[in-house]
């Protein structure tokens, strides 16, 4: 990865990651509770989980990135070998559940929309999602790549989801992964400059940002709703 | 076309027509206002008072169906629970 890690970004990041995962988790408890509701309707349940899985992701992204910060540290004194091997397991542990998991995420959410789901290609999918995450450790740019094609994708199927139903939380609904979308454009940049870092952490703040603010409006407009 | 209802649109339009009578109806007008047939409304009726979300009360000499508090806490709930599926489109 990109020399962001003793710079002045970083330490930032980590808020933003935090504030990531409360969004991600809070709906995903919602989606949770619904699916308890109605057990007959799945999509909820498996919200849920993509919820869940995303969010878990960006805590093995503060882990990988923490890892790397506390080596480069590291460096400035002297370290035993074992202790370094020992900091870069840690940190592909970190960055390879934080891609993994956040792809796989991104794919359930991405099935929910489609109408026909088969199981043994889901396992197909998920399989070469971890493979390709394992051996494309070092390029960092074709886990953007991926994220951003993924991201894509929902944010067309709640742009579709906004025409149908032209309403304020639809419309910030496809904003905010719209936003999160672009985010993943800029991230494929971050060893050009440690600005398109910067960039990135600060579309996906304000891209989940967005999303808290569609949920807390979900929640508003359901009171009034008759 | 309209999507057709599920049990939980179903469950929420009964407990919104009570509301929306001030919290008691006949269960004529539920039947009409719920567009149920009266074996159909008889069936969820039964799951209604199950849970306690509706109970029955005497009322000018007439048997009127009262929501409960209960059945005001799900029914919000469930109003909850259908915006955040409009607005995720998982209708």
């Amino acid at each position: 990865m990109v020399n962001i890690f003793n710079s002045w970004i970083f330490g930032k990041d980590i808020p933003i990651d935090l504030l990531s995962i409360f969004v991600l988790s809070l709906i995903g408890i919602f989606a949770l509770r619904f699916y308890f509701i109605n057990k007959e309707k799945k999509s909820n349940l498996y919200l849920a989980l993509s919820f869940f899985m995303i969010a878990l992701s960006f805590a093995f992204k503060i882990l990988a990135n923490y890892t790397a910060y506390s080596q480069t540290r590291f460096f400035e004194i002297i370290v035993s070998t074992f202790a370094l091997k020992a900091h870069d397991a840690l940190y592909f542990i970190g960055a390879f559940f934080y891609r993994s998991l956040m792809l796989i995420g991104l794919y359930f959410l991405y099935s929910i929309y489609q109408k026909k789901q088969n199981k043994a290609s889901m396992i197909i999918i998920v399989f070469l999602i971890l493979s390709s995450m394992y051996f494309t450790y070092n390029a960092y740019y074709i886990f953007h790549a991926a994220s951003l094609i993924f991201l894509s994708l929902l944010t067309y199927e709640y742009f579709k989801n906004y025409k149908a139903n032209k309403e304020i939380t639809t419309h910030l609904l496809f904003y905010s992964f719209l936003i999160i979308s672009i985010s993943q454009v800029f991230f494929m940049f971050i060893s050009l400059n440690q600005i398109f870092y910067a960039g990135a952490e600060i579309m996906q703040l304000f891209g989940y940002m967005l999303l808290l603010i569609t949920f807390i409006l979900v929640l508003k407009h359901s009171k009034k709703r008759k | 076309m309209a999507r057709k209802r599920d049990r939980t649109d179903i469950v929420l339009d009964m407990l919104s027509s009570i509301q929306d009578k001030g919290g008691e109806i006949k269960p004529t007008h539920l039947m009409y206002k719920s567009n149920l047939s009266h074996n159909q409304m008889n069936l969820y009726l039964e799951e209604l008072f199950q849970k306690d979300f509706v109970m029955k009360i005497s009322k000018n000499k007439g048997q009127y169906l009262s929501i409960t508090d209960k059945g005001r806490e799900f029914m919000m709930k469930l109003r909850e629970m259908k915006e955040f599926e409009r607005t995720f489109g998982l209708e």
